[in-house]
């Protein structure tokens, strides 16, 4: 249910997870609307290789584009296709329908096909966004590749600071990169208790807290965060399920999915997901008189297993199988969306080389707005039958 | 009148699930039929071409041109002009209601939307994807799932956050939708209304890839279905006109008669 | 009689080599049409038996349509360079050569420098949709068949197919640069991991200035280093300046050609138009030279005649193709000639850059410098994988130097990045120049998307309204 309060932040009600679980975005969230108030300045970004350290460090808040509760594409199917997905056009639509009327500036990223010409459409049809930068990432993984990126993002930082007038010093991104890392010791603590026989919390409450991390200010998630966690291990384990289940394929803004299998009997209990687990597999390490962009982008280049990188499905097999065993799964479901290529083979190559391992893993194809509920129903409800520990 | 020598042309437009005759002569239709395209095509033109020159009491020897269009027009069995479809449209269109500036054709399988002059010139087109979600053929598929039929959807008309929301973007996906729909005990009228709406946006979207100029004139079987109209009306801000001198679907097979008339008389 | 291999792995291009034995032999003959001798089953009949099965699989209009007058020559010439090419591929198996399968956009000069067998990917499955009536379905079935999704590009799909069904040479390695697309990405790492092979990937920047052009030159040297381990030898610079001046001199006639298009009337035939690109990605070879020399004679002698290629009495309409076409029916662009006197000016896959094709020869570094700017422009990787306006003005720019009358796209459906930008490109083309423009859904290489018959009756409705 979507939170109408109304109250200003410090007189909370809630409880730390109850605010973390009932986050909404964009127009009512009421953190933006603070920011907003405060005369500061919010960017979006479309995918998890921007640099979010820096963004903050800028003093701007960062916002991952997002298109929850989007139930058409009208607007955007003017300019897309139906071959593109339906994530990339319900944030199209977003933009379009004045969803994003509230930020300063976007920084788009080529991470696929679908979302990297939402920069010209973007530019040409959402008049409210009036800087818009594209930090282009190379497709695998070598240090030249890292070296073109470290400067890509060097640039994005001078063109940004420069465009929306901010300040940035060294010492603003260390005290950022400190903030980040943060998040990222809080979630892995998130991610250790649902590690549990008995969960103290199911995988849509855990996904709803992951959510809320990009469409907040970091440092106020963070001691939402530290708080929550001291609720959630106060908690009583989850005993009744049937299947613990790992996640992995196209981003998931929502909770549905998660939802539909947690009422069918599974839990899910981790993740490969870009929002998820590859969040926080490393840390930012800045050495004492080294320089922070660098170890900033290092982190985000190279400790990221995203299909979109060509060339290295062994170590995200690796990676998969890794994730799985110490969360203890029965068994993987891999989503993606309709037209989206990199999971679609991903995906199948995943499935393909973990059945025979004794992994089971189903494969799902689904529309960003989930309306036919019933088949993904009885996909999911005959997974969890083949995969039941009971 | 009688004694003199009347120049009667047929207009045939073979559709995907349709096939439609008019008999066109100097005074305008005639006569009329719409024969659904069941089993073999060939046959199917047979006998609505059977039906109306019956209905005109005329024979076919004494039609004086007889012309084809649409999806299926090779499975005309006599001698014909080919005409194409989208000119077809507009020349029909432009002779009733010469105001009109864009046509929304919603078929079987293939909605289009026309711009036009005022001279009823096409300047720019588009057609539908390759996909029968926004299309008659959906209409019907939906109505098999509902115990609904076809013509009664129109008068299904509730406000957009009353209906049942169908979301997908594929007919074989919005099968599966109503159905859940259903077993979630949503009343059939409101998933009704909820297509409705869900075509009519689809066609607005087609219409703002080129840009709807007034007046705006819809055609086309899915055009008798008020419900979309209205859904199209509400979601594009604007007016959507049905011509009332003539059944909707028959725009393709009237404008095949007469481009083969214009023909005729440029010699 | 010609000794055609029965090996499994030269299924392929045992095939083709046939086919241009066949056209050869078919075009040398006293007739214009199949029907001159009583139809396809007639002729069949009065073939020599080894071309007989061979003939049954190619398509009736394309032998139909190189049989005209006015495409004789050109089919002569493919079939020559096209049986040339197998001759020299099949040579270099027997010699034990690696084979490296690449993507289209790769200039190969370097792989030939180090004797290493090339094959593009793509043109096995190009070549196949254009010939033969099931095109290269079976590949792309077989892909499927493994889980695959149909939202892939057949073009790599095909080629994929049947390097998983045997019908080719087991690969050494696979060379993908990033460029145009994920899909095709998806592809050839999934190839790569399914044969246990190196992957050389070459990053093509989104930028196209001094700085992507210094990262890219550095990746063109990473890919000849990684290159020269499964060759086991070092790139010579003597030789790899052989091949390079070979393509120069291709590039030469390319871009005389390319000239001459822009001639009214136009003196350049349309079916073999998308069949080009399978001698584009063989720039470096003596096969492509000699198929871009002939064509261009035979442009230039009817551009010095003034000569066009569509019947007396029609208007010229001048289209040019802003993205893809059909592979699977080459007679289709010789329909439009004749029936809608619809010539066949530019299209974005075989544009060839203007400013950038002659490599500097001097040493090494400028040869690989000027390969590397060279991949940056050319089709699938200037436009693909740049920002739009790059596109947007590319087609501007044709649309005034040939005096396009009409853009058509016929948009592939898998290629999401087009789709996106669709509307786009094509208000803006329109915008700027006043060249309306039709686009269609379409699969580069699966007919069965949307049939050779709808598309006629697409351009048919486009005509009659334009």
């Amino acid at each position: 249910m979507e939170n109408t309060r109304t109250k200003k932040i410090g007189e909370v009600k809630m409880t730390a997870l109850e605010e973390l679980k009932k986050l909404p975005s964009r127009e009512k969230n009421p953190y933006i609307k603070e920011w907003k108030a405060d005369g500061r300045k919010i960017v979006g970004f479309t995918c998890h290789y921007a640099p979010k350290e820096i963004i903050n460090a800028a003093g701007i808040f960062p916002y991952r584009l997002e298109a929850r509760g989007t139930k058409e594409t009208g607007l955007a199917d003017v300019y897309y296709h139906r071959f593109n997905c339906t994530y990339s056009r319900c944030i199209l639509q977003e933009g379009l329908s004045g969803g994003y009327e509230f930020l300063d500036g976007l920084c788009f990223l080529n991470g696929c096909e679908q979302i990297r010409r939402l920069y010209e459409v973007w530019e040409e049809a959402v008049p409210t966004t009036d800087y818009q930068y594209m930090v282009t990432v190379p497709h695998s993984i070598y240090d030249e590749g890292f070296e073109w990126y470290k400067e890509e993002i060097f640039r994005f930082k001078e063109d940004m600071v420069s465009n929306l007038s901010v300040r940035l010093a060294n010492s603003d991104l260390r005290s950022s990169i400190d903030v980040y890392n943060e998040s990222k010791r809080l979630l892995k603590e998130l991610y250790e208790l649902r590690k549990a026989d008995n969960p103290p919390i199911s995988g849509t409450e855990a996904m709803k807290i992951i959510l809320a991390a990009d469409i907040m200010p970091r440092d106020k998630y963070n001691a939402l965060l530290k708080k929550a966690l001291k609720q959630i291990k106060s908690r009583d384990g989850i005993k009744d399920y049937k299947a613990r289940i790992m996640i992995g394929g196209s981003p998931l803004d929502d909770t549905q999915l998660i939802e539909i299998i947690e009422s069918l009997g599974g839990i899910v209990v981790t993740d490969t997901l870009c929002g998820g687990s590859r969040n926080f597999q490393e840390f930012v390490e800045v050495e004492k008189d080294g320089d922070p962009l660098a170890a900033i982008a290092r982190c985000y280049y190279y400790s990221n297993p995203c299909p979109r990188m060509l060339g290295h499905f062994e170590s995200r097999i690796q990676y998969t199988e890794k994730i799985a065993k110490e969360a203890n799964v029965d068994g993987i479901i891999l989503q993606r969306v309709v037209f989206c290529d990199n999971h679609a083979v991903e995906n199948t190559m995943i499935a393909d080389e973990l059945e025979p391992k004794g992994i089971p893993v189903l494969n799902l194809e689904r529309e960003h707005m989930l309306t036919d509920v019933g088949r993904l129903r009885t996909r999911i409800e005959a997974f969890i039958e083949r995969i039941s520990r009971r | 009148m009688k004694g003199e020598q009347r120049m009667f042309i047929l207009g045939c437009d073979v559709g995907s699930m349709t096939t439609k005759t008019v008999v066109f002569g100097d005074d305008g239709i005639v006569a009329h039929d719409i024969t659904a395209n069941n089993g073999n095509l060939t046959k199917v033109v047979e006998k609505s071409v059977n039906n109306v020159i019956s209905k005109a009491g005329v024979s076919l020897a004494g039609i004086g041109e007889k012309a084809g269009t649409g999806m299926g027009e090779r499975y005309i069995p006599f001698d014909h002009i080919t005409e194409s479809f989208i000119k077809c449209l507009a020349v029909a269109v432009h002779f009733l209601h010469p105001d009109a500036r864009t046509i929304v054709d919603m078929g079987g399988l293939i909605t289009t939307v026309i711009s036009i002059n005022e001279k009823g010139k096409v300047l720019e087109y588009r057609t539908s994807d390759k996909c029968a979600s926004g299309c008659g053929f959906f209409l019907r598929l939906a109505a098999q799932a509902l115990e609904i039929k076809v013509e009664d959807f129109g008068n299904l008309i509730l406000p957009y956050d009353e209906s049942a929301h169908m979301g997908t973007q594929c007919a074989v996906f919005g099968e599966s939708e109503i159905v859940s729909h259903v077993n979630d005990g949503v009343e059939p009228e409101k998933i009704a209304a909820g297509i409705n709406h869900s075509l009519g946006r689809s066609v607005t979207t087609m219409i703002n890839r080129i840009g709807g100029i007034k007046d705006i004139v819809a055609t086309g079987g899915v055009a008798k279905n008020k419900g979309v109209i209205k859904a199209i009306e509400e979601t594009l801000g604007m007016d959507v006109i049905t011509l009332s001198s003539i059944d909707e679907q028959l725009l393709g097979a009237l404008g095949a008669a007469l481009c083969a008339q214009q023909r005729v008389q440029q010699g | 009689m010609a000794e055609y291999s029965d090996r499994k792995d030269r299924t392929i291009t045992t095939r083709w080599q046939i086919t241009g034995d066949l056209a050869k032999f078919i075009v040398q003959q006293d007739l214009t049409h199949l029907d001159d001798w009583g139809g396809k089953e007639a002729v069949r009949e009065v073939l020599p038996e080894h071309y007989q099965k061979n003939f049954d699989l190619v398509q009736t209009d394309l032998i139909n349509c190189i049989l005209e007058e006015k495409n004789r020559k050109t089919a002569m010439g493919f079939a020559e360079c096209m049986g040339s090419w197998g001759d020299w591929f099949h040579s270099q198996l027997d010699q034990g050569k690696k084979v490296i399968y690449h993507y289209f956009v790769h200039t190969i000069e370097p792989m030939l420098a180090l004797d290493l067998a090339p094959v593009c990917l793509e043109v096995l499955s190009g070549l196949t949709a254009a010939l033969y009536t099931d095109g290269c379905e079976e590949g792309i079935d077989a892909m499927h068949a493994e889980g695959y999704p149909d939202h892939l590009c057949s073009s790599n799909t095909g080629g994929a197919g049947y390097l998983l069904k045997g019908y080719v040479p087991q690969p050494a390695a696979f060379l993908k640069g990033t460029t145009p697309c994920d899909p095709s990405n998806r592809v050839y790492e999934y190839l790569a991991r399914k044969f246990n092979v190196p992957l050389i990937v070459v990053e093509t920047p989104y930028y196209m200035n001094e700085r992507a052009l210094k990262y890219l030159t550095g990746e063109m040297k990473r890919m000849i280093g990684k290159l020269e381990k499964i060759a086991g030898k070092k790139l010579d610079e003597d030789k790899l300046r052989e091949y390079v001046k070979l393509s120069n001199e291709t590039g030469e006639y390319i871009l005389k050609i390319q000239e001459l298009r822009k001639l009214v009337p136009c003196p350049d035939t349309g079916w073999h138009r998308p069949a080009d690109t399978i001698f584009t990605a063989q720039m470096g070879t003596p096969f492509s030279r000699d198929y871009f020399k002939g064509l261009y004679e035979i442009v230039k002698e009817r551009a010095d005649k003034g000569q066009g290629v569509i019947p007396e009495g029609k208007k010229e309409v001048r289209l040019a193709w802003g993205y893809t076409w059909e592979c699977f029916d080459l007679p289709f662009f010789n329909w439009l000639e004749n029936k809608h006197g619809a010539i066949y000016t530019e299209d974005c896959l075989t544009l060839f850059p203007m400013d950038y094709a002659m490599i500097d020869t001097t040493n090494m570094e400028t040869m690989i410098e000027g390969l590397a700017q060279r991949l940056m422009q050319v089709p699938m990787a200037r436009q693909a994988m740049s920002w739009s306006d790059t596109w947007i003005n590319d087609f501007v720019d044709v649309a005034r130097a040939y005096k396009v009358d009409a853009l058509a796209i016929g948009g592939h459906m898998a290629c999401k990045h087009f789709w996106a930008l669709n509307k786009l490109l094509t208000d803006k083309v329109k915008e700027k120049t006043g060249v309306p423009a039709l686009r269609f859904e379409m699969d580069m290489m699966d007919k069965r998307f949307t049939s050779p018959a709808e598309l006629k009756r697409i351009m048919d409705d486009f005509f009659a309204t334009f």
